[in-house]
């Protein structure tokens, strides 16, 4: 019996990326927005409550 | 001509199956999170793991007793006699006692005044120091043993014990206490990290319902949201080591730096496994989904139908 040749359909296995994405871009969009501002604070808690 | 199978999920249910992924992969990362703050907060064998290791150990001892050389040198007694109360038992036993200190400051009524290493018998071990009763007057034998040797050591064995500022934590918690019942909350940290889960796996089953036109369909979105999580973990665990956060913390502390820095190796190997079984998990349902959507293709093909 002839195996039929049938579409298949790849980008399925792209969805676990596609779902990831917006997770990413938010987490991106926090760091770029915050990240040097709550860098600078954590250093001043850090020098605050840490013995040197 | 279509070449849509017959009998398939419409647009609506694959935008609400998008939906239940999403949410699900955020419940996934959730019990994740929630799972590694309450190891954080609530596990001591975890902190006694890091506090009672034998780079720890080590390395608090050649801080403490380089301290004492320098008191010896000054106050002129023998290091012997200070470093005989300065055992590997009496260090571990003193790390115990600020674990659970550290890890009773959520509770309803903590103590806030971190424990001290006792020096009483360290005192009149001192005062009998035969070279140190030689150099010092009889009148100020007791002030100096006490407030300029014991005191020293005791606060020196806590900083590398705890190298963070226990009066301003004390001070921070009783403010915060006052204001907010801390215990309450904290109580359900525990029971995060399986509510997430359980909300989760109630996803799951929704989105198996959306798709129950062909519940093979659900796999495809149960698997994606499995492998995002893992994909995001796996990402996480990268960022943080990217972060090197002994190295940010190492720059004030070389002591709180090797503690991070043990922690983080006891918990990435954990979130490394989690994340990795995630992915592949998730890999296998979407590819039970491609096999069951190819085999339905290929008879519907075998049958004359156009796919």
């Amino acid at each position: 019996m002839m195996k039929q040749n049938v579409r298949r359909h790849p980008l399925w296995w792209l969805l676990p990326l596609g779902l990831a994405l917006p997770f990413a871009a938010c987490a991106a969009w926090a760091v770029l927005a915050y990240g040097s501002e709550a860098k600078d604070l954590m250093d001043i808690v850090l020098k605050m409550v840490v013995i040197p | 001509m279509s070449s849509r199978i017959p009998g398939m999920p419409g647009g609506a249910a694959h935008a609400a199956a998008v939906i239940l992924a999403l949410i699900m992969t955020l419940c996934l990362l959730l019990s994740g999170c929630t799972a590694l703050v309450n190891a954080l907060m609530n596990d001591t064998a975890l902190h006694e793991s890091v506090a009672l290791s034998d780079q720890v150990q080590t390395a608090q001892k050649e801080k403490i007793f380089a301290k004492v050389s320098t008191l010896a040198e000054k106050y002129s007694f023998a290091p012997e006699t200070v470093n005989a109360f300065l055992t590997d038992e009496a260090l571990e036993d003193y790390n115990r006692q600020v674990i659970a200190w550290w890890m009773s400051l959520l509770d309803t009524a903590p103590s806030l005044t971190a424990p001290s290493f006792s020096t009483s018998d360290m005192i009149e071990a001192i005062m009998a120091d035969e070279q140190f009763k030689e150099n010092t007057s009889t009148g100020r034998r007791k002030a100096i043993a006490r407030d300029e040797i014991a005191a020293v050591i005791a606060q020196t064995v806590q900083e590398t014990v705890l190298p963070l500022r226990s009066a301003l934590i004390s001070l921070g918690m009783s403010q915060v206490l006052q204001r907010v019942n801390l215990a309450k909350y904290t109580a359900i940290i525990p029971h995060l990290p399986w509510i997430f889960l359980g909300v989760s796996v109630m996803l799951m089953c929704l989105t198996v319902l959306v798709m129950a036109r062909r519940p093979l369909r659900a796999l495809v979105y149960i698997g994606g949201s499995l492998s995002a999580a893992g994909v995001l973990d796996l990402a996480l665990i990268l960022c943080l080591r990217l972060l090197d956060l002994p190295g940010w913390v190492g720059q004030v502390s070389s002591m709180l730096s090797l503690q991070v820095s043990l922690l983080q190796d006891k918990l990435m190997p954990v979130m490394l496994i989690c994340g990795g079984c995630a992915l592949l998990a998730g890999l296998v349902l979407i590819g039970l989904h491609q096999h069951g959507m190819l085999k339905i293709r290929r008879s519907l093909a075998a049958k004359g139908v156009a796919v």
